[in-house]
Formats: C-alpha cells, structure tokens, sequence
C-alpha cells in the first residue's frame, strides 16, 4: 500500500518532506524501542507514540521507510532535523495506536513479527 | 587467530540521552565504506545501539570498543555501573529493572541484553555487582555465524 | 584491472587545466595534474558532463567515419530514432534514408520493428520477473555504467535483455547473409549514435563479450553530406527508396522523455531523465522505495536520447519536429507488426551475462582496505575542507582518498604544502 493511502486512512498531517512514492508492505508498532529493533523488517513503516530523540534513532538503525507518530503527538524540531538528515518521512496522526494498527491491519497490511 | 585490523574505542556517559545512538551511526557509516555486507553492518548496528542504551541508563560511565578482524567483528561494552545481580535473569526477554523515566525513553522493557545476544554470533555477559559489566558480542563477516 | 574504454579524448595540447570538467564530473573520476585534466579510466561512466563543460574544446568524442568501415562489402545503417528529428521540418524521414544512401550506406534497416520487438519482450519479462522491483532498464549505457561504479547492488535489478540495438545488428547480419549471400562478417551494421555513451557501449558493451554491431557514427559525422542530399532530394522531388522508416507514433516515442508509450498499462512504468534526477532515483531504489513501479527507464540525458551530446538540433526543437510527424502516424503499423509476428518467437533477446561491479571503492582485500580508510580519515582530519580543488582533485575528501591510495601526495594541497601555490603559478603561468 501506498505511504499516500495509509496517509489518508489514519488522517495523517505531515511533518518532513514526504516521498509518497514509498510501497509500505509490512509495519512495525510499538512505543519500546528494542522491540523495534528486535522484529524489524528493512523497509517497514514504524508506528509509534515515543517521539524523543531515539525514536529517530531507532528509525534509522531499523532502516525504516517511514515514521508515523500517533496519539496526535508531535516531536521537537531536532527531532525532526535528525530524520531529515537521514531522509525518514515523517508524519503524525491524531489516531491512537490501537486504532491506528487496527485501521492498517483491516486495510490488509501485516506487521512483521 | 583472526588478525586485528582497526580498533576504535568510544567513551560513554550515563544520561546522555541525546547523543545514544551517534557511535552507532558513525560505525554503519566506516562499514559501509568498507564495503562490509548490509546484513552483517545491520547486526552491528543493532548491537551497538543497544549497548549505548544499557550504559546511558543503567551505568556511570563505560567504554564500547569496536575491533575488526579479518574475519569478525567484536564489540565490548565495559561499564563500571552498578552491576546485574542476577544475569540468567537478566537475558530473559521482558525482565527488566528500568525506572519509568527509562520507559519513557522508549527502552527499558526487558529487551535490550536479548536483542544483543540474538544479533551476536558468540555473546558473552560478565558482571559483577557494586563493580560493573562487560558484554562481548562477536560477529562474523561472512554471515555464517 | 580491467581497461574500460571511453567515447572521448582529452586534447592535452588544449586543456587550460581549469577544472571546470573536474567539478563537473558526476563520478568524480576527473584530476589535474600539471595543469592537465585527466579522467580515472575505471571511475568514467561516459555521460560526457565534461565534454559538455569543457571551455577550451580539448575534451572530444573519438567518432569513427564511413572509411573506416571500407572494409566491409556491404554497410547498413541502423540510425538511432533521435536522427530523423534533426533535420528541418520538410526533410521527411524518406529523404534522410535517400541522404545516408546517397553518403555511402548500401541500406538504412527498419529499425521500428527492433523497437516494437524490445517492448513485447520486456513487457512479457515483466510478466515473468519474480525479483525485486522495479527492473532497471538498459538502453543507457551511461546508467548501467552508473551502477556499475556507484549501485553494484542495484545490477540485479538491471533487466537482462539486449537493448533494441543489439538486436537490430544481429538481425541485419543474418538479412543481408540470406538475401545477398554474402558471409556475416562482410557485412557491417553501423549504427547512427546521437550520444558518445551508445559508441563506447558498442566497442565495449559493459556486460563482456562483443557487440553486434560493427561500430558505429555519431550523428555529427554525417550530419552535413546527409543533409546536403536530403535537401537535394525534397526540391527535385526524386527519392531513391519512398518507404518511411517512421510509420507509427510508438516509434516516434523512442527519442521522446518516454519512450516506452507503448509498454501496456498493467506494467507500472516510470521514466527518469537526467545524471542528477537518475542518481536521486537510484538512491531511493536502493531504500527499497518504489518498490511499486515495474519498470524504470533512465536516461542520463535531460530530456531523453534527443538531448545526447551526438545530436545536432536543440532537444525541444527536434521533439517538437517529431511530434508533429507522429501526428499523422497510426498508433501501429501494420507493416511492422506483421513482422513483428514473423520474427517475435524465434528472437532471443537475452543477455548473455549480467554486467558486474566495476572494482573501484572495495579494491583490494579487507586489510588494504582498512589501512586506506585509516590513513583517509587521518589525512581529511589535516584538511582544510575547502574543496578549492587546487590540489587537482574535486574536495578534500577525493585528496585525502587518493593520498591513501597512493594517487596523490599530502603536498598537493596549498595548506599543507608551501611549494604548492609556487609550482601553480609556474604552471598557470600565473606572475604576481
């Protein structure tokens, strides 16, 4: 599914440069980072509702294709500038994390564990 | 015996949460210009990471020394913090002693030490309470750990 | 190590070493040394950025003529679509055959149907490709030297199929054998190159082995004597042969931002132009983005073959020029299609090997490369980061990598160096 659709289903607003031509086939969710690190996928899209400096960190270690903050929450501009550098798009949603992974997951997307 | 080709030490300081994970980078950077394989620099890095988490949280202060061989990668994670009394327990997904200050930092649930040792080839865990810990963790180049 | 041949000459006689081509060059394969530029054999992707830029006209394409292929009994064009934009508007496709007839060619071959070919043939290795997406085309010989140099990984990806060319140039060798009786190798297929990258993919095709064609000629090299007798022809109103070569608006499509107009639209299909926008690309591709196009066709030059450094006519003219020709062409022709059909079961369009990764950062085994890398980041330490490239190379970076290499010397930066700036002078003969 397109990073544009899911963008649309979750009523995302963007906060970085956003390159809708990324294919999201599988997604990562959680609010602790190492399960992250321990059940990514290369090229996953990342849901979560941590947004200091690690969760970019840890986007980048994850290889992530995209970053989607929930719960409406946003990071700070560092935060932001660090994802930048390493060319992460990064988008929030107002939705929570439970409803937002049951939107993905009804729309047919599967995580990756 | 596998030679030692480049050996880079990195200090760590306990609390500081902002600069984790820049040692990480700066390693999958020289890697990658190496001409290492994805897989196995995705490995280090995930080790790496983790390490820095550990020592940023738990411990004073500690060392992570990167050292490539011709035919591994070993890093050492050397901290003088407050040690892990029970280390059986402490490889056991989802135990953890983290504050919620920790968790709020998206680490802390009992997952960092066991990510580590699924990412390492060989892995090795000492500690000593009231002294401080030291994790090994070995990779091979070819990927055929 | 493996000599790479390139499409150009660097004139030493002319080069005013003024490093417009060094910092111009995508690869950064070019140094100056004594005040001459120089290209790095194995690092040069022939996209020709340099012979561009180049103020003193000292960088050339090495172009072959007709004489050359004297040898031959019996030469067939294979002109590159690009050519028939290049005249004026009422020198018509027919009358620019007359002209490469009336230059010397014994035939000028249908290349339209080559062309209909490879587009059935990656449309059907699309349908069978279960590899990672998307599949990269190969008819820019600059792009797949590209990913030779900077995307080895990304060869995979490269679809292994010759490009149309290739394919002609076999064809018009067993043609001609049966129709005149003559053995292959006295006949030359000679393609009309409208860029000096398709040359240099001729005499040496980056996946090894040989090309089917003989060589080929940059549009310049016939430019004046086909148009001389093409215009001829349109005020006598006499042609010798009155078959269009361009019969349909797909072929047309060819030498347009887009060529492939006619791949169906099940395929998603994606077409890149320009070095810049190309490595952009390739980039993202190598993230695993667009991992939803089938089908990526990247063209080093702006705007498509018709902007090659080969052509005659400005890119937007020529297009304008066909477009309008495509007008009144039928979508598809029958005539093409028909042997299309004939020849279409029995081509075999695959490529013999997979290029491999030029051998250029990973050179030598771990142990070397760890002793660069040290010696690198030690040296760049050094460095001012200026990248004022009066050392001769395009930053302080590229410097501190050759120094490792053993290429340069630490004294040629001026910082590092108090002889640097006197030996300039001298050699730019500069007095202060």
């Amino acid at each position: 599914m397109r990073l544009e659709e899911i963008a649309a289903k979750l009523g995302c607003e963007t906060l970085s440069a956003v390159d809708h031509d990324i294919d999201v086939d599988a997604v990562v969710a959680s609010d602790g980072m190492s399960e992250i690190l321990a059940f990514h996928r290369p090229h996953a899209l990342m849901l979560t509702g941590l947004t200091n400096i690690q969760s970019v960190r840890t986007a980048v270690v994850a290889d992530v294709c995209a970053l989607i903050y929930v719960r409406g929450k946003r990071p700070d501009a560092k935060v932001l500038a660090l994802a930048g550098e390493h060319g992460i798009p990064v988008l929030a949603t107002p939705r929570g994390m439970f409803e937002s992974c049951g939107i993905l997951y009804e729309a047919g997307l599967e995580g990756v564990m | 015996m596998p030679e030692e080709l480049l050996s880079r030490s990195f200090d760590l300081h306990s609390h500081d949460f902002d600069k984790a994970g820049e040692i990480s980078t700066e390693i999958k950077g020289m890697l990658k210009e190496l001409g290492i394989d994805s897989q196995v620099i995705r490995r280090v890095v995930v080790v790496c990471f983790e390490a820095e988490m550990n020592v940023v949280m738990y411990a004073d202060e500690g060392t992570l020394t990167f050292v490539l061989t011709d035919e591994d990668i070993n890093i050492e994670i050397a901290d003088c913090g407050p040690g892990i009394a029970d280390v059986d327990q402490a490889l056991e997904e989802g135990w953890s002693t983290a504050t919620d200050e920790m968790r709020e930092m998206g680490f802390g649930f009992g997952m960092g030490l066991p990510n580590i040792r699924r990412n390492s080839d060989s892995f090795d865990l000492r500690s000593k309470v009231g002294v401080g810990t030291t994790v090994t963790s070995t990779i091979r180049l070819d990927g055929l750990g | 190590m493996a000599e790479y041949a390139h499409g150009f000459v660097i004139r030493e006689s002319d080069c005013a070493g003024c490093m417009t081509c060094m910092r111009a060059c995508p690869t950064q394969a070019i140094r100056v040394r004594d005040g001459k530029a120089r290209a790095i054999n194995e690092l040069c992707i022939d996209c020709g950025a340099c012979l561009t830029v180049c103020p003193s006209g000292a960088i050339r394409p090495t172009s072959r003529t007709l004489d050359d292929f004297a040898d031959f009994a019996f030469k067939v064009a294979v002109p590159s679509p690009v050519l028939f934009g290049q005249f004026p508007q009422e020198v018509r496709p027919e009358h620019i055959v007359h002209g490469l007839l009336a230059v010397g060619f014994d035939a000028v071959w249908d290349f339209g149907v080559d062309l209909r070919l490879t587009t059935l043939a990656i449309a059907d290795y699309l349908d069978r490709w279960d590899g990672p997406r998307p599949v990269i085309a190969i008819t820019c010989p600059v792009v797949v030297r590209l990913l030779q140099v900077s995307y080895p990984k990304l060869l995979e990806q490269l679809i292994r199929m010759k490009p149309p060319r290739e394919i002609a140039g076999r064809e018009v060798k067993r043609h001609y054998a049966r129709e005149l009786g003559l053995p292959q190798d006295q006949i030359a297929a000679i393609y009309i190159a409208p860029c000096q990258a398709k040359t240099v993919s001729i005499d040496q095709p980056a996946e090894g082995g040989r090309s089917t064609l003989d060589g080929s000629i940059g549009i310049p090299g016939i430019y004046n004597s086909v148009l001389a007798s093409a215009t001829d022809a349109v005020k006598r109103g006499e042609i010798r042969i009155d078959a269009s070569p361009v019969r349909s608006a797909t072929m047309v499509s060819w030498s347009t931002p887009r060529p492939l107009a006619d791949l169906p639209s099940h395929h998603r299909y994606m077409s890149v132009t320009g070095l810049p926008n190309v490595i952009r690309v390739f980039d993202d591709v190598e993230r695993g983005r667009l991992k939803h196009i089938d089908f990526l066709e990247c063209s080093a030059c702006w705007a498509g073959c018709g902007n090659g450094n080969l052509t005659v006519d400005n890119v937007y003219l020529s297009q304008a020029k066909l477009q309008s020709l495509a007008v009144e062409l039928p979508e598809t022709d029958p005539q093409t299609e028909a042997e299309v059909a004939r020849r279409y079961p029995d081509e075999d369009f695959a490529l013999e090997r997979i290029p491999e990764p030029r051998t250029t950062v990973a050179t030598g085994d771990l142990r070397e490369r760890v002793r660069r890398l040290k010696e690198a980041e030690r040296l760049e330490g050094l460095l001012p980061g200026l990248d004022c490239g009066l050392c001769g190379t395009p930053s302080c970076k590229v410097l501190a990598r050759d120094v490792a290499s053993g290429h340069a010397t630490r004294e040629d930066c001026v910082f590092l160096s108090k002889h640097r700036i006197a030996e300039l002078r001298r050699v730019y003969r500069c007095r202060m």
